[in-house]
């Protein structure tokens, strides 16, 4: 940086420029980022005790000048005022009472257009709905004469059910004739060890059950034994 | 020896607030103390002290005073707490003798009746007649402008009713001045 600022300034000096020198580059560039030195710097060291002077301002002049600022800002801000007002009354302004009055004109008319559109849709819709009323009543009674028709039948079967049982029920083991039911199913021994073959011929055991075992069950069989 | 004072000067001329309640008995509780700065005013501005509270050595300049304001000559309705202008150098103790004499209001402040009204710049007044001329408005009286005050509870001073006689009237030029002097050489 040094030898480029003194190359610049030599070829300043000889009244020739940087290129024309026949030199490299010496065209000095110096960035200035900040105008002045931040102010955390503190006070520079030449400047430490350095203390200014006062400016002395005579009192009649003072107050003359404060008389002056203070009549020109209050004149400013009235005129300042007074232009924003003409230039807001200038604006086009919206007549309330006009626009009021269309408001409720349109609304009238928004209003009866309304109406007529829920006439014809109430009128479209009771239609609509005796017609769904009817087709539901005919579902209904379909609905009660199969669920007759269905009650009915299994009134017959049951009632089909009851004469077969009461035609079993002189088969059937009560109290009265158990002792004699015993007595046939013991005197009657079955026999199921049996076997069939492909004509449907029934192969009895072959070997008869044995006394022992039989005189065992009879015996097992009868209480107090 | 004399004093030879260095340095930057200042406009301040006394003691800080804890310079003189720390000083005196009972933190100065009852005493009159006033500003040096205002004693620009012709009428008298002081403060009496009633509460002293010390602070925290965060602070050492700093004491926190309840006072009762006397402002030109007005007293404030409610007492005031001075704490963050307490460190200024600007107080001054008025002596229990001289108290009477210092807080006597000989001649109290008056209000002033501001205008209402004031001319037009002569440039914008002729653009404004040339305007209504052309709208065809007629123009019946002199143009005036509204002036805006600025509006604030403690001033005294007050726009001018409708047809009151103002005190303070306001011009577009230079106006009425207190000191001559300054336009001496003012060629017209």
């Amino acid at each position: 940086m040094l030898r480029n600022t003194l190359l610049a300034g030599s070829s300043a000096a000889n009244g020739s420029f940087g290129i024309l020198s026949g030199l490299p580059n010496t065209v000095c560039v110096q960035c200035v980022r900040w105008k002045r030195k931040p102010l955390w710097l503190g006070t520079a060291k030449s400047k430490l005790f350095r203390i200014p002077e006062r400016p002395k301002i005579p009192k009649d002049e003072t107050i003359e000048l404060l008389r002056l600022h203070n009549n020109y800002r209050t004149l400013v801000r009235s005129i300042r005022h007074h232009i924003t007002e003409a230039v807001i009354g200038s604006q086009a302004r919206v007549d309330t009472e006009l626009r009021a009055k269309q408001e409720e004109e349109d609304f009238v008319r928004c209003v009866a257009l309304n109406n007529e559109w829920n006439e014809s849709k109430a009128k479209a819709r009771d239609e609509r709905l005796a017609k769904a009323r009817e087709v539901r009543r005919e579902e209904i009674l379909r609905k009660i004469i199969a669920q007759e028709q269905l009650a009915a039948k299994q009134l017959e079967n049951i009632e089909k059910t009851v004469k077969r049982v009461k035609e079993e029920a002189i088969t059937f083991i009560t109290e009265k004739n158990i002792d004699q039911a015993i007595e046939d199913a013991l005197n009657n021994p079955v026999d199921h060890n049996w076997a069939l073959d492909l004509e449907g011929t029934i192969h009895r055991g072959k070997y008869v059950q044995p006394q022992a075992n039989e005189g065992q069950r009879q015996k097992r069989m009868q209480p107090g034994v | 020896m004399p004093i030879k004072y260095i340095g930057r000067t200042t406009d301040f001329k006394g003691k800080s607030l804890w310079e003189i309640v720390g000083n005196l008995k009972n933190g100065g509780i009852g005493r009159i103390v006033a500003r040096q700065m205002f004693e620009r005013y012709p009428e008298p501005s002081f403060i009496k002290i009633l509460k002293v509270e010390a602070l925290p050595y965060e602070e050492p300049r700093k004491v926190s005073v309840l006072v009762e304001r006397t402002f030109r000559g007005v007293k404030f309705d409610r007492p005031v707490l001075i704490r963050a202008a307490s460190y200024k150098s600007d107080y001054q103790l008025i002596p229990k003798d001289q108290e009477a004499a210092y807080c006597k209001v000989e001649k109290p402040r008056t209000m002033s009746i501001l205008a209402r009204t004031c001319d037009y710049p002569p440039l914008y007044k002729e653009m404004l007649i040339r305007k209504m001329k052309a709208k065809g408005t007629p123009i019946t009286e002199e143009l005036k402008l509204e002036i805006q005050h600025t509006t604030s509870t403690n001033k005294f001073a007050r726009v001018a009713e409708e047809g009151e006689t103002p005190t303070v009237n306001m011009t577009i030029d230079i106006g009425p001045t207190c000191s001559p002097r300054l336009y001496e050489n003012v060629k017209q």
